[in-house]
C-alpha cells in the first residue's frame, strides 16, 4: 500500500459532512476498506486524458423540455399516500425539530 | 416455464390464471424459507388479479401475451401500496406512494406482480449478501451466492418461483446473476425503459433490467416496459432510434479473455466461437481501456449514490430515529438505517467530491468514461456485435468475498463497460460445467451499439438453438 491516504480525522469530518453516525469499530473498519478502494482506483493515473471531454451521461441528449404548464394534475391519492408516510405530522403538516434554536 | 409454453396453455384453456397462480404460491411457500429469494409475496393480490384475467378469458376475451404471467419484482422497484425497502432497514416500513412506470405497463399488458424480492441494499454489491434481510441462496448449490444485486428476482425465475423477473443494473445487477443462475438478462440501452419509480442508485448508469428463461421470453418483457416516459426525461422515443440490421461481423474483444477468467468458461465460449465462424465474419478486436471500467465504476458511482442517498434522512419516509436535535435525527436515522456497503459508497463519495479531490478523482474518472466509450463507438465501426464472458468466475461461495470490497467490485468486471457507455449488452447460459461435484451454468455476453437490443435477441436466439 501507497502512503496514508485517508486518515481517521478525514473519515469523521466526511461523517458529519454526510450525516452518519456509528461507533469507533465501524469507524476504523472504513478507514482500512476507503484506504483499499482509493489505493485500487489509482491506477486511473495511468491513463492519458489529455484533450479527453468529461462525459457526465450516456444519453445523447439535448434539453428536455416541456410546456410550461402543470405536467400532472393535481392527483389527491398520491398526495394523501405521501403525507401518510410521514414519520410524523400534525395534520397534513409534516413535522421536524427546530431548526434554529429560541 | 416460459412466457410463451404458459401462454399457449392459458389460451387453450389447458390452464386457469389461478392454477397458474396457486400452483407459484405453493412452490414458493415450500422453497423460499430456503432461498429467501422473495422478501414478501402479495398473495391475496395476485389471486384476485388472476381471477379478474380467468373472468375476462371467460367472457369470450383473446388472451393478450402477458396475461397471467407471474412476475418477481425487485425490491427497489415501486408498487403503490407496498412496501418498497431496497433490502434497507432505513426503508423497512416505506410504503411506496406510487408505482412505477414498469409496474403499470405489466399491470397494463396482464401479468401478476407475485411478491417483492431479495437485493443487495440499495443496489449495491454482486451477491446479494448485503441485503439487511438476509441473503439469497443460489438455487444450483445452496452454498453458493446467487450474484447480485437482483440476486432475489434471479433466483426465482430460475428456481420457477416466477416466469419473469425485474431487476436492475447500474453495473451488471441483472447479468452477473442471471450468468450465476443460468437465466437470461438484460441490460438495456441507456433511456430505453423508464426510471419512474426505480429508487436511483448512480443515475446516469440505472436501468431497469428483464430477467427471463429464454432469449424469446426477455424480448416479449422488454417490448412490454421499454419506451418513451414523460416522468422520466432521459428515455427515448425508441422505435425512431432502432434500426434493424442483420448481425453479420462478431468481434471478440482479447481484454476480455485476459488472465483472471476461468479456464472452464473460456474453452466454452471458445468452443461456440468455433462453431459460430461458419455461419458469421468473426474480428479479434481491442476495446484498450476494459482494465479501467472498474475502478471509474467505484469512483462515479459512490458519487452519485452519496448525492442520490442524500433523500433518505428519514424526516419525510422511512424510519426515523428520535432525538430532540434536527442534526441527531438525520445522523442516527441514516447512520442505523444504512448497512456497510452503503455508508462505504456514500462517504467514499463524498469524499471524490469534495473540495480538492474533484479533479483528481471525478474527473478524471468522467474522463476515462469518454474514452470507454470511444472505445465501443471505434469497435462498433467494425463489428455489429461483441461476444464476451458474463463474469470471471462460476458462483462464489457466501463470505468468500465480504472481507475486500474490491474482490467483489472485479465480480463486475465484464459488465460494467457496457453501464459505463450506455450500450445494451444480453446475458444468456451457453452451457454446464462441474465444480465439486455441483452443476454450475456458462454465461455469454453480447453487446450491441445503443438502441440495437434487437441485434442482442437475433443472435442471442441463434446461440440459443445453437447449444441447447
Amino acid at each position: 500500500m501507497s502512503e496514508e491516504k485517508i486518515s481517521k480525522k478525514e473519515i469523521e469530518h466526511l461523517k458529519s459532512l454526510a450525516r452518519v453516525q456509528f461507533g469507533e469499530k465501524e469507524t476504523e473498519d472504513l478507514v482500512g476498506d476507503l484506504e483499499k478502494i482509493l489505493d485500487f482506483v489509482e491506477q486511473l493515473k495511468e491513463v492519458d486524458i489529455s484533450n479527453v471531454p468529461e462525459m457526465t451521461h450516456a444519453a445523447d441528449l439535448k434539453n428536455v423540455f416541456r410546456k410550461d404548464e402543470n405536467p400532472k394534475e393535481f392527483d389527491e391519492q398520491l398526495v394523501g399516500n405521501l403525507i401518510s408516510a410521514f414519520p410524523e405530522k400534525e395534520k397534513t403538516y409534516l413535522k421536524v425539530k427546530a431548526v434554529i434554536k429560541k | 416455464m416460459t412466457v410463451l409454453d404458459f401462454h399457449e396453455k392459458l389460451k387453450t384453456g389447458k390452464t386457469s390464471a389461478r392454477e397458474a397462480v396457486f400452483g407459484f404460491l405453493e412452490k414458493i411457500k415450500k422453497e423460499n424459507k430456503i432461498l429467501n429469494a422473495y422478501l414478501e409475496i402479495f398473495e391475496d393480490d395476485a389471486i384476485a388479479q388472476a381471477q379478474k384475467i380467468d373472468e375476462r378469458i371467460a367472457s369470450g376475451e383473446t388472451p393478450d401475451i402477458l396475461w397471467g404471467v407471474p412476475v418477481a419484482v425487485k425490491d427497489n422497484i415501486l408498487i403503490e401500496g407496498k412496501i418498497a425497502s431496497s433490502a434497507s432497514k432505513i426503508l423497512e416500513n416505506y410504503v411506496a406512494s406510487y408505482s412505477a412506470t414498469v409496474i403499470k405497463k405489466l399491470q397494463e399488458a396482464g401479468a401478476i406482480i407475485l411478491g417483492r424480492t431479495n437485493m443487495d441494499e440499495f443496489a449495491m454489491g454482486a451477491s446479494t449478501e448485503n441485503s439487511a434481510y438476509g441473503p439469497t441462496k443460489n438455487p444450483l448449490d445452496h452454498s453458493r451466492v446467487p450474484g447480485g444485486s437482483s440476486g432475489g428476482s434471479v433466483a426465482a425465475v430460475s428456481a420457477d418461483l416466477a416466469i419473469l423477473g425485474l431487476g436492475s443494473e447500474t453495473g451488471g445487477s441483472a447479468r452477473q446473476p442471471s450468468a450465476f443462475c443460468g437465466v437470461v438478462g438484460l441490460k438495456p440501452t441507456y433511456g430505453a425503459v423508464s426510471r419512474y419509480g426505480l429508487m436511483s442508485l448512480a443515475s446516469s448508469l440505472d436501468q431497469i433490467g428483464p430477467i427471463a428463461k429464454t432469449v424469446g421470453d426477455c424480448k416479449i418483457l422488454f417490448d412490454t416496459i421499454k419506451g418513451l416516459d414523460k416522468f422520466d426525461s432521459t428515455t427515448m422515443d425508441y422505435g425512431l432510434r432502432t434500426v434493424d440490421k442483420k448481425v453479420k461481423r462478431i468481434g471478440i474483444p482479447k481484454e476480455y479473455f485476459e488472465d483472471g477468467l476461468d479456464e472452464r468458461i473460456k474453452k466454452s465460449i471458445e468452443n461456440l466461437i468455433k462453431r459460430l465462424e461458419k455461419n458469421y465474419e468473426i474480428r479479434h478486436v481491442s476495446l484498450p481501456h476494459t482494465k479501467y471500467a472498474v475502478p471509474c465504476y467505484y469512483i462515479i458511482v459512490p458519487a452519485e449514490a452519496s448525492s442520490n442517498l442524500a433523500r433518505h434522512d428519514g424526516i419525510r419516509y422511512g424510519v426515523q430515529k428520535k432525538s430532540d436535535d434536527l442534526l441527531e435525527v438525520y445522523k442516527k436515522s441514516r447512520g442505523m438505517g444504512f448497512g456497510n456497503e452503503p455508508t462505504r459508497r456514500i462517504l467514499l463519495g463524498t469524499y471524490v467530491l469534495s473540495a480538492g479531490y474533484y479533479d483528481a478523482y471525478y474527473m478524471r474518472a468522467q474522463k476515462v468514461r469518454s474514452l470507454i466509450k470511444k472505445d465501443f463507438d471505434e469497435v462498433f465501426n467494425e463489428v455489429d456485435i461483441l461476444l464476451t464472458p458474463v463474469t470471471p468466475t462460476l458462483p462464489f461461495k457466501f463470505g468468500e468475498k465480504t472481507k475486500d470490497p474490491v474482490s467483489m467490485y472485479l465480480a463486475d468486471i465484464y459488465t460494467c463497460p457496457a453501464n459505463l457507455a450506455g450500450i445494451p449488452a444480453l446475458s444468456q447460459p451457453i452451457g454446464w460445467t462441474e465444480e465439486e461435484g455441483k452443476k454450475f451454468p456458462i454465461g455469454l455476453q453480447l453487446m450491441a451499439p445503443p438502441g440495437e437490443e434487437n441485434r442482442l435477441f437475433e443472435m442471442g436466439k441463434h446461440i440459443e438453438n445453437l447449444v441447447l
